[in-house]
């Protein structure tokens, strides 16, 4: 699994909206940031999949853009290299 | 995760707080490793790497951002240069700003029209704002990069000033 | 605290995010929304586009255009980045005198009196000969004025000269020399109605954006709009050009005056217009001589548009459709700029302009008319029109011409014939005598040491120890810093209220936004504080603040051509400028000049529809001018021409663009272009080092290959202190204006 954090920059009025349906993810963390007004996303999943999860942030409504911010892809690893 | 959920919640109070030295020194520790796995991961060459430290003091003449997103974003670039922002070098970080975020006009792939169209096009926000009332951003009918000095929109806009 | 290693990673990465954050709210906060927003001009080109100053907390957060001024609330990209050079930490903050070679902190009664104390005894042991002041077209109406009366009515000096000698002085010797009076007859809004454009010499779009967005409008609405470029570079003017003529550098001349010959032969002219309101004129041992029709006929003859072709080196079918586009136009615009101006032919070639549009009859009428850009945001109204010249006295008065001081002398209330007579001396003759004949200078708002031609030559002098320099600035990095004794710090743009006149003749108010930083204070203060402290009459310095400078200077302005009495400060305020002449409180400004109807300086019940009130026979003149070439030509050791410019994003010397950190980037160093053609036989790649030998210096730069410069022509720009391309350039003078050729010499191109 892979950890990343992704910056959503959303408006003010559409904040809260953003938050309560990225609430309903069950692999995201979401804290929301009043000025400027935006969401960070703390998301576990397989890095794979983590494209697909930031065109799914995109595509919420009220969402301005998706920046990522970090990334660790160590525990996909297995301990490679290690030996 | 509760736990993790009360963490944050607690930093982001001390960050609110006007706290936020403390915990930057760690963040930026944290930051420049974040950057180098996002870079390895190289969702390929798509991406600017303008705001890498290496790139950071640039000297080449030859950095403009057009100069390189011709390669990276051709179809935007070219866009860009074929437009009426194009023609009349408005360019890319006067509304863009700087990758790095160092610069006087906040970095942003998607710019805020209000403040980024604002310096110019104000009177015509106004008029905008009076016959349609509120609209996110003017991009969804006026692209910002495909507003060509040829394209139709001026023959509208022709036919109406002479049926005024 | 006992969290997981996967927590930890996670709370790492939610701190990754919030340090971005961190950053986006400093950003924030500089874009926030401003309290207020207050009305001004911009800073940077001659085009003189109106802005709102957006403040919050007492800063400037953010700058958009005006609305209601000609620029309708558009912004070129250095208009719109003004907030972070007013916002710059680079500035000077208290005064500075130089001690044991380097500049020390010093309280303002130190600065004033050590200036004022050199000036007293430079004036008491050489006489008022041995004292300068240098302006500039960027400082305030107010400023220059004041300055001006200093030094010439004070001081009885007429060493008074400024930045526009190197950049305007050649179009004002072209306007007085065709019309008799300065100053364009147009506006900016013939641009709407004119349908063929002759940009020569100007690359509009980098150098005047703003006024290129409206003839691309102009030609997006009418595509039978022509526009004409010629310049030998391809610059992005050159892409909406219908006709593009890259010209030899230097034979422009003998392109206008095939034009001309073109005109006549096709039978395009005008003769009911010139027959009525041209007299034909030439110098025959050096004094003007009346001519005829027939004579300038003669004398075109010899310029036929193969000859021409052979020296401009483009095809004769191109000139001859030049002119054809030219004449057969219903209204014609000229502009151009500093690719006229900057020549030793300066007031040649804007003669030979004036000429094209006074043989078909398209002048003063509207979207006809030859109008001159320019380079500076207050060098037509605050320098040309104030006579902050070496040669001139306020409202277009000559030093030279008894009549004239006479006037000034009464309008001051000095005693009759007490103005010194002799003309100063301009620009590089003042610099060349620095610590010589000359003495003691004062430089108000800009930048000689990177902005003179043949640089070093000047620099020397301002090294030497027997002169003093003191600089009013408000950046503390600019270059002529390195060789001031005295520096006053300089309240910046917006931080004081003060007129400026654009290009057009246009007057607008810039009115105070936001509070200088540390000590410096506005220049007219200075100004008036070193005058008392010289001993300057009280009587003749009535001022406390620039809106009594201006009370006085609209007052005598009424005495002139110039009358623009009905701009009261309050009628400033309130309008987003007014275009003299404009003589009463109710007027609403001039469009074009000596029409009957438009112009009030024409009497109403005038016989003639256009009267050219600026000559005594009320009618303009065609100047019969040969082609002659640059004053230095490539020849086998210095076989290229280089010439030098700007580019869109960086401004003049770059002191105040520099601060911006987006133009900084884009530009960062100062680069040579090359032809591709050239670039191959000489073993040029795009970004080698390649190095410019001229007979004056040499510098490495880092190449751009490709067809923006014709073959056998470099391009610099002149922006980077760290590569004074002005170590590069020659000094030659044209004759009449004595503006330098900058733009024009001889360089040896190798890899580095
Ligand atoms: S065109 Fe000139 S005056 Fe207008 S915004 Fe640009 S630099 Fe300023």
């Amino acid at each position: 699994m892979a950890i990343a954090s992704f910056i959503i920059h959303t408006t003010r009025q559409d904040l809260a909206g953003v938050k309560a349906s990225l609430s309903q993810r069950r692999d995201a963390t979401i804290l929301p940031w009043e000025s400027p007004p935006c969401l960070v996303a703390v998301i576990e999943r397989p890095s794979k999949e983590l494209e697909r999860v930031e065109r799914e942030f995109k595509a919420t409504p009220g969402v301005l853009s998706v920046a990522t911010a970090y990334l660790n892809i160590e525990d996909e690893l297995g301990g490679e290299g290690a030996k | 995760m509760k736990k993790l959920r009360q963490f944050f919640t607690d930093t982001l109070n001390q960050i609110t707080l006007g706290r936020k030295w403390l915990i930057i020194p760690m963040a930026l520790a944290v930051l420049a490793l974040a950057y180098f796995s996002y870079l390895s991961l190289a969702f390929s060459g798509t991406r600017c790497t303008w705001g890498q430290a290496q790139h950071g003091e640039v000297t080449d003449a030859q950095s403009d951002c057009y100069a390189c997103h011709k390669k990276v974003t051709p179809k935007i670039a070219q866009d860009w240069n074929e437009s009426k922002h194009g023609m009349l070098l408005v360019k890319c970080y006067v509304c863009h700003g700087l990758p790095d975020g160092k610069g006087a006009v906040p970095f942003s792939a998607k710019p805020d029209a209000k403040v980024a169209c604002q310096r110019c096009h104000a009177p015509a926000i106004e008029r905008m704002y009076t016959k349609f009332g509120v609209r996110e951003g003017c991009n969804s009918c006026h692209g910002f990069h495909t507003n060509s000095l040829h394209h139709d929109a001026y023959a509208k806009s022709v036919s109406k000033q002479k049926a005024e | 605290m006992g969290c997981t290693r996967r927590e930890f990673i996670k709370y790492s990465a939610a701190m990754a995010a919030l340090t971005f954050l961190g950053y986006g709210c400093g950003r924030k906060e500089a874009e926030a929304t401003p309290d207020t927003w207050v009305k001004g001009v911009c800073r940077f080109c001659g085009t003189g586009c109106g802005v709102m100053v957006g403040v919050r907390n007492g800063k400037v957060a953010m700058v958009k255009g005006d609305p209601n001024n000609h620029n309708k609330g558009m912004l070129c990209l250095k208009g719109a980045l003004l907030a972070s050079v007013i916002n710059s930490p680079d500035r000077l903050t208290t005064p500075l005198i130089r001690k044991g070679g380097t500049l020390v902190k010093a309280t303002w009664e130190e600065a004033l009196d050590l200036t004022a104390t050199r000036f007293k005894q430079t004036l008491e042991q050489f006489g008022p000969k041995a004292v300068a002041y240098y302006g500039s077209g960027q400082a305030l109406t107010e400023e220059s004025y004041l300055a001006n009366k200093i030094f010439k009515a004070g001081l009885k000096s007429n060493n008074v000269d400024g930045n526009p000698r190197l950049c305007m002085a050649s179009a004002v010797g072209g306007y007085v020399s065709t019309f008799g009076k300065d100053e364009p007859m147009g506006s900016y809004e013939d641009m709407d109605s004119a349908n063929c454009f002759f940009i020569i010499g100007s690359n509009t779009s980098e150098c005047h954006p703003i006024l290129f967005r409206r003839l691309a409008a102009r030609k997006q609405s009418d595509p039978s709009v022509k526009i004409i470029v010629v310049d030998p570079r391809l610059t992005n003017t050159a892409r909406i050009a219908d006709l593009h003529l890259p010209v030899v550098p230097g034979t422009d001349l003998a392109l206008m005056n095939a034009m001309a010959h073109v005109i006549f032969n096709e039978e395009l002219d005008d003769s009911k217009f010139h027959g009525k309101y041209v007299s034909f004129k030439a110098m025959v041992d050096g004094k003007p001589v009346e001519k005829s029709l027939e004579d300038y006929r003669t004398f075109l003859a010899d310029y036929t548009p193969e000859k021409a072709a052979a020296i401009c080196s483009v095809p004769a079918e191109s000139i001859v459709q030049a002119a054809k586009l030219f004449a057969n136009s219903s209204a014609t615009m000229s502009l151009w700029c500093m690719g006229l101006n900057q020549r030793i032919q300066g007031v040649w070639a804007n003669n030979l302009v004036h000429n094209l549009h006074l043989i078909t009859g398209k002048i003063c009428k509207p979207g006809s008319t030859s109008f001159s850009l320019t380079g500076q945001p207050n060098a037509c109204g605050g320098v040309r029109d104030t006579g902050s010249l070496a040669h001139l006295l306020p409202g277009g008065r000559l030093i030279a011409n008894q009549e004239h001081r006479n006037q000034m002398e009464e309008i001051w209330g000095l005693p009759k014939d007490s103005l010194n007579p002799a003309p100063g001396l301009f620009t590089t003759a003042m610099f060349a005598a620095l610590g010589d004949t000359v003495r003691a200078m004062l430089v108000l708002c800009t930048n000689p040491a990177q902005s003179l031609p043949n640089v070093k030559k000047y620099t020397a002098n301002l090294k030497k120890s027997t002169k003093f320099l003191a600089i009013i600035e408000a950046f503390a990095d600019a270059e002529t810093l390195k060789y001031a004794d005295v520096v006053f710090p300089a309240a910046f743009w917006c931080e004081r209220e003060g007129v400026y006149g654009s290009g057009e003749r246009r007057y607008c108010l810039i009115e105070k936004a936001v509070a200088s930083p540390g000590e410096a204070r506005p220049s007219v203060n200075i100004l008036l504080d070193l005058a008392t402290r010289m001993g300057v009459d009280p009587k003749l310095i009535p001022f406390k603040n620039s809106a009594d400078i201006w009370e006085e200077w609209r007052e005598i302005s009424a005495k002139s051509a110039y009358n623009f009495k009905g701009m009261t400060r309050e009628r400033l305020r309130k309008t987003s400028g007014l275009l003299w002449p404009c003589p009463t409180e109710d007027h609403p400004g001039t469009k074009i000049r000596y029409s009957r109807g438009d112009d009030p300086m024409v009497p109403a019940d005038h016989p003639d529809k256009y009267f050219f009130y600026g000559n005594p026979n009320g009618r303009a003149n065609v100047w019969l001018r040969p082609h002659k070439p640059a004053a230095e030509l490539p020849d086998a050791e210095y076989p290229f021409i280089l010439t030098t410019g700007r580019v869109i994003d960086q401004w003049h010397t770059g002191t105040m663009t520099n601060k911006v950190p987006e133009i900084r980037k884009a530009f960062p160093a100062a680069f040579v272009e090359v032809n591709q053609e050239d670039a191959k036989r000489l073993g040029i790649a795009n970004g080698d080092n390649v190095r410019l030998d001229t007979r004056r210096g040499s510098l490495v730069l880092s190449a751009r290959v490709g067809e923006v410069c014709r073959p056998g022509l470099v391009f610099a720009p002149f922006y980077d202190a760290q590569k004074l391309v002005n170590e590069l350039t020659v000094d030659a003078v044209d004759e009449a204006s004595k503006q330098p050729e900058f733009k024009i010499c001889a360089v040896r191109v190798s890899k580095a």
